[in-house]
């Protein structure tokens, strides 16, 4: 039987996780469009800046206001080093798009056991942030912390500061000139090496700011971030790599995946395990339906 | 120490060294348990062959590098798989259930004695060959729950568990026991490779809601340390899931569900819970697991808090076999085990095996937590007694 106060707090999170998913979709989609590579290292970026913001908050005290920033620089320092030392040889050496995706798995396995080595050394294979998030509120018997107040707005502001920059600056533009055509974009005289490490900064710090969020929201272990990816994926994806398109795709999959698997739970008593189901029917229904992604011409221009 | 079967054979003044492979979860969710095995292992082949010295033995044992299990299943095949083809046929492996049916095959097929001291599912209650377990199978700790939520006056159970053949396997034996008493149970089992459970969370609070939020309900929880931490977090912020009573098995018992490992308001909500669990061990004063718990602490610096009498006990167990049959003959060793087992009594009392090849009887202690000015911990109350049925409270 479903319960008011339990659907409210099934809606309020999907809001959360979903401004997690649209945050690392977002991120992934700019890889993909700016460096024009299907990253599977992305979810180690989020790991990174999880378990930056984990271990500062938790054993330096830090306060999270310092320790989220941190994150974000670590994980787009990651971002940058592994550009550097190994996609951008491989698109020197003229490597297709397979090869380089595939180079992208080795960095992942490699990236993930190093903070396996690093975290079973500390013991810290399981943390979660030392964050105190004070009850705000409460809802039909369920509280609503302030952990809403830090993750929801915090994400729609990056996306929309996102969007600004990428339709305002001269930086952004040409990100987005080398998006369509960066041979194009290089004889007009942009330097495409700089703009694509600019590119790969701005994927770490919001790949980064996902995984402190998630540090902040849940337990970590190493394979967090590859986790996440299966979602960021679907959201990238069913959002036709556009921008607005994965954010609004982000919150529709928190929004399917918890309140969807909630209400099937308690009307036909499907059992909530099946719920990344739920995910992978959406991806597989818009990819036939529209392949282009839930998006609009008007998204597909920015 | 552990009891002798048999004094060991010094035939030859060459030292004849044989090797027990270690396996364990040196990564993963189950990495604190790994470690106290390793340890476990390590403190029981220092006492073996302390005494085989002392006693002018030529024989001695040794412990391989440990094999990361990596807390899958597919890590214990390759784990056990490595050993294999580094000639350790006789392994001591801290397999949960999932990880030795992983197993299972690989282990029968090339005539390999595995023995797990922390695998409890009772769907593995079956002879297994050359797999066998230092430890009860769950239905003794199905007992134990049963009984100590009907003696504190619980009558309906929301029990939320990990789908797999641990949690699937404890939740189907306190179903049948708790139901078989009169009391309610929903159940609803989880996917632990979830990465979080906001879900199963809000599902639980409405399954408590339709069984009564009140004194006489409470959930039962079967997972491990990781989705304990994302389940509590959730937990605590839903009026229905504070306003009952939480019980858990034996799996989350870990440090990494205690601050400061997690925010202090996971911790209180342990407490304002009253999360009370049940964990294999020796509940009567017994001066093996003394003597193992001093050698344990003045080797890692703390006491051990998961499987690390079981581990100790199988470290013996495996050593005395081969002791007993001269030579490093896996199926030999296999064929003795039992008869060893059944005179040999060591930190977890006595170790007599049943037919399939597991710990033939196993007690309980009983944990909570408490907050000691600020410190969280895990404290012993009680235990329940498997020869009686009943459970002690300590004064």
């Amino acid at each position: 039987m479903i319960q008011a106060g339990d659907l409210v707090s099934t809606v309020l999170n999907s809001f959360l996780v979903g401004s997690m998913y649209a945050l690392l979709g977002v991120s992934l989609t700019l890889s993909i469009n700016g460096a024009k590579m299907y990253n599977w290292a992305h979810g180690e970026l989020a790991t990174v800046g999880a378990y930056i913001a984990a271990v500062l908050t938790s054993f330096e005290g830090m306060s999270a206001l310092i320790a989220i920033p941190l994150a974000m620089l670590g994980a787009a320092g990651l971002a940058v080093a592994v550009d550097e030392s190994t996609y951008k040889p491989l698109v020197r050496r003229g490597a297709t798009s397979i090869q380089i995706m595939l180079a992208s798995i080795a960095v992942s396995i490699f990236v993930r056991y190093g903070i396996f080595i690093y975290a079973a050394a500390a013991f810290i294979l399981t943390i979660k942030a030392n964050v105190e998030t004070p009850v705000l509120t409460s809802i039909l018997g369920v509280e609503v912390t302030s952990l809403y107040l830090w993750i929801i707005p915090a994400a729609l502001v990056t996306v929309f500061a996102l969007r600004t920059f990428l339709t305002k600056t001269l930086t952004g533009k040409q990100i987005r000139a080398m998006s369509d055509n960066a041979e194009l974009a290089r004889v007009s005289g942009i330097n495409v090496t700089a703009l694509r490490r600019n590119v790969w900064i701005i994927v770490g710090v919001i790949a980064g700011l996902a995984g402190a969020f998630w540090a902040m929201y849940s337990f970590i272990t190493p394979e967090i971030g590859f986790d996440l990816l299966v979602d960021s994926f679907a959201a990238a994806i069913v959002g036709g790599l556009t921008y607005d398109g994965t954010v609004i795709a982000g919150y529709i999959i928190g929004l399917a995946e918890n309140v969807g698997a909630y209400l099937l739970n308690q009307t036909l008593g499907v059992p909530t395990q099946y719920k990344i189901l739920i995910t992978f029917s959406i991806l597989i229904a818009v990819l036939i339906a529209k392949p282009s992604g839930l998006t609009t011409k008007r998204m597909r221009e920015l | 120490m552990a009891e002798y079967y048999m004094a060991p054979s010094s035939s030859s003044s060459k030292t004849v060294t044989y090797t027990i492979g270690l396996a364990s979860d040196l990564s993963g969710g189950g990495e604190s348990f790994g470690t106290e095995t390793v340890s476990s292992a390590q403190i029981a082949v220092a006492q073996i062959n302390a005494y085989l010295t002392a006693s002018g033995s030529n024989v001695r044992f040794a412990l391989s590098t440990p094999a990361d299990t990596l807390t899958t299943t597919d890590g214990a095949l390759k784990a056990i798989t490595s050993l294999s083809a580094a000639g350790d046929d006789i392994i001591l492996c801290h397999c949960w259930s999932g990880q030795l049916q992983a197993v299972e095959q690989f282990a029968n097929t090339n005539k390999i004695v595995v023995i797990s001291p922390s695998s409890t599912s009772d769907l593995l209650a079956v002879p297994k060959g050359y797999l066998f377990r230092a430890i009860a199978p769950d239905a003794f700790q199905g007992k134990a729950l049963t009984t100590l939520l009907w003696n504190d006056g619980i009558r309906n159970v929301a029990y939320i568990y990990r789908n797999d053949a641990y949690g699937q396997g404890i939740s189907g034996i306190f179903n049948t026991d708790f139901t078989a008493l009169g009391g309610k149970v929903t159940l609803e089992a989880y996917d632990p490779t979830l990465t979080d459970f906001a879900t199963e969370v809000a599902t639980l609070a409405t399954n408590v809601q339709t069984l009564g939020v009140g004194p006489q309900t409470a959930v039962l929880f079967s997972g491990f340390s990781t989705e304990a931490v994302n389940i509590f977090g959730h937990a605590a912020t839903y009026a229905s899931l504070t306003g009952v009573r939480w019980f858990s098995s034996d799996g989350p018992k870990s440090s990494t569900i205690l601050p400061p490992t997690v925010p202090t308001s996971i911790g209180q909500f342990e407490i304002q819970t009253n999360l009370t669990g049940t964990f294999p061990q020796s509940i009567t004063n017994n001066s093996i697991a003394t003597a193992y718990l001093a050698a344990f602490k003045a080797q890692t610096g703390s006491y051990p808090q998961s499987y690390g009498e079981q581990a100790y006990d199988a470290t013996y167990l495996l050593a005395n076999a081969i002791l007993a049959v001269g030579s490093y003959n896996s199926t030999a060793v296999k064929n003795i085990l039992p008869t060893i087992a059944a005179h040999t009594y060591g930190a977890t009392g006595a170790l007599t095996l049943d037919s399939n090849g597991d710990k033939a009887s196993q007690d309980y202690a009983i944990w909570t937590v408490v907050n000691s000015a600020g410190t969280y911990a895990f404290k012993n109350i009680g235990g329940w007694a498997s020869a009686t049925g009943d459970i002690t409270y300590n004064p």
